[in-house]
Formats: structure tokens, C-alpha cells, sequence
């Protein structure tokens, strides 16, 4: 009887936590790229180990990033980017916290193409602001969700701050593209 | 007749000046390939200091060309590059090498791995970039 007893508050507390971690999906190996357009010079960056986690069934969406694994085609530009204006060994990641937002009644989780919004905080360079960016989701029928968006920010907003010498080789405004297939946990 | 001789000189100098400044922008990152490694670990150590106190072990790893032993968890190779995980004793987390494309990788799964890449920090596992297997 004590035994039995045992066994259903275990599972009283065991099946929610397993529902959530089910319902959780993972990756380490999402996209960011960003890119600097000006007459003088063209400026790509990758960073292909973005670690982030999606609940479909919530819309909770987390992901960090490490500022010193954005690759850049010149050594001399990855250390400026590094050394000067992210100041990666004080502020060694970026993050973002937030929430997609489908429209209503779609279910994220239903195999198809999803048009969302996401919102929610993104720090970087120690500064924290808010973000509504659009998104497209496409969940598989395995349950893998790709997830593709392109926003804009200006390195102004996060306090950094581009020396007049490098002013006409880095854009006011970068593009940001994020991408991130999510499988189950 | 002074000016005549030196100017050649000037120039010869200003080109080569030049050139060098030219060479040093467009320099790629450094592979680990042929260089001396700053600091040597096995994997489970890294994972475990940067695990135990992320700020110190960056500190003391971040931008080091580092080498680093381990047991292979898995190989990945495609025409964007490779990735070697060395197993850190920890299944929530790893040591991820990451290889520019054309690395031969003549290893397979379980295998015991000497390999040297720039650690980029810590986000679940500990990242080491443009890497190449140790003699």
C-alpha cells in the first residue's frame, strides 16, 4: 500500500516534466548570419552553433550565441569585430528570449508553414532590448520545425559604437538572418 | 642627383609598405595547422573548468590555440567544413571541433583524438574553431 502510494506520487510528479521535455525542442548547430552593406565594402559573418530551444506547444523560444564564433572571411575584421565593438571577452554571448506568436487558432505543432511573429528580448553587447520580428516556421511530420527570419538592428541601439575612421566601411543597420531546424530532445 | 638615386628607394619602399599593409587586411583567419599549441587538456578537463566557472575558464582558454585529447563521439563532414565532438564525460555536453573544409579526418567513431583549434568559449559545450588534427 505504502508502495502504491510511492508510485502515484512519483508519477503525479514525473508525467509533467515528461510532457514538457517531449514537447521541447533543441539545437546546438542553429544559423546566424549577419551582413554590412556599404559602397566601400561588403562585410558577412557566420556563426553556425547557435544553441536554442523551441516549445512548440507554448511558443517559448530561447536561443545564445557565442559572439567570438562568428566567423568572418578577414582576421583583421573577425578582431575589430571582437576587440572593438562587440567586446566579446566582457560580453562573451548573445541572447534572446521571447515568444512566437502564431496566428490564431494555427497550431505550431500541425505539419505545414507557419507565419509568426516572435517577440521578445534580445541582449547583446549588455544591452537588453525588445523585439517584434516576423518568422516562418515549417513543422514536419517528424515534428522538426525550421525556422527562418530576417530582421534588421542597429549596433547604435546596443551601444556600439563605430569609430569615424571605420564609419563608411560599416552600415548603420545590419541584416540579420537566423536559421534553425529544431528536433526533439 | 641625391633626389634621383633616392627616389627609387622611396618608392621601392612605399610599394613594399603597401603590399604588406594590403596582405595583413586581407589575411583569413589563422588555421591551427602547423602552429605550437599555448595550452594542452583533455577534454573532460575543459568541459569540466569551463562547466565549473565559464568566466576563469575563458580567461584562461578563449583565443588560445588549444590541444585537446579525447575520445571521438561522432564525425560530421560537409562542403561547408567538418566537425569532430570529443565525449566530455558529461552526455549534456561536448567538446565541438570545428574543421575548414578539405581537413582529411582519418578517424572514425570511439577513436582517440590529439586535435588543436581557437576556443571560442562555452554555450553548452565548448567550442573550438578552425582545427586540425595533432601529429
Amino acid at each position: 500500500m505504502r508502495n502504491a502510494r510511492h508510485l502515484l506520487y512519483i508519477t503525479m510528479f514525473l508525467c509533467p516534466l515528461l510532457a514538457a521535455a517531449q514537447d521541447k525542442l533543441a539545437t546546438r548547430n542553429g544559423v546566424i548570419t549577419f551582413f554590412s552593406s556599404t559602397p566601400m565594402e561588403d562585410i558577412t559573418a557566420v556563426n553556425s552553433k547557435v544553441a536554442s530551444v523551441l516549445v512548440p506547444s507554448s511558443g517559448a523560444i530561447e536561443f545564445s550565441a557565442l559572439v567570438k564564433a562568428f566567423e568572418f572571411r578577414k582576421a583583421m575584421m573577425q578582431e575589430h569585430f571582437n576587440e572593438d565593438y562587440m567586446e566579446s571577452d566582457k560580453f562573451p554571448k548573445a541572447f534572446f528570449k521571447g515568444k512566437v506568436m502564431p496566428p490564431t487558432g494555427d497550431d505550431l505543432s500541425r505539419p505545414g508553414i507557419h507565419a509568426v511573429s516572435v517577440e521578445g528580448d534580445l541582449t547583446m553587447h549588455g544591452v537588453t532590448r525588445h523585439l517584434t520580428v516576423p518568422a516562418t516556421l515549417t513543422t514536419a511530420a517528424d515534428g522538426s520545425v525550421k525556422a527562418v527570419c530576417d530582421f534588421k538592428v542597429k549596433p547604435i541601439d546596443y551601444g556600439i559604437t563605430v569609430p569615424s575612421v571605420v564609419r563608411e566601411k560599416i552600415a548603420d543597420t545590419l541584416d540579420l538572418k537566423v536559421q534553425i531546424t529544431y528536433t526533439k530532445l | 642627383m641625391k633626389i634621383r638615386f633616392l627616389l627609387p628607394i622611396v618608392l621601392l619602399v612605399v610599394v613594399v609598405i603597401g603590399i604588406m599593409i594590403y596582405r595583413a587586411a586581407e589575411a583569413r583567419p589563422p588555421s591551427a595547422a602547423g602552429r605550437s599549441a599555448d595550452v594542452k587538456v583533455t577534454a573532460t578537463t575543459l568541459f569540466a573548468e569551463f562547466q565549473q566557472d565559464e568566466v576563469n575558464a575563458g580567461k584562461r582558454y578563449n583565443d588560445k590555440l588549444v590541444e585537446v585529447t579525447g575520445s571521438v563521439r561522432s564525425i560530421t563532414a560537409g562542403s561547408e567544413g567538418a566537425e569532430i565532438i570529443l565525449d566530455s564525460g558529461d552526455p549534456m555536453g561536448a567538446v565541438v571541433c570545428d574543421f575548414n573544409a578539405g581537413e582529411k579526418l582519418d578517424l572514425s567513431k570511439g577513436a582517440s583524438a590529439r586535435i588543436q583549434g581557437y576556443c571560442a568559449g562555452y554555450n553548452m559545450d565548448v567550442l573550438l574553431q578552425r582545427c586540425s588534427l595533432s601529429q
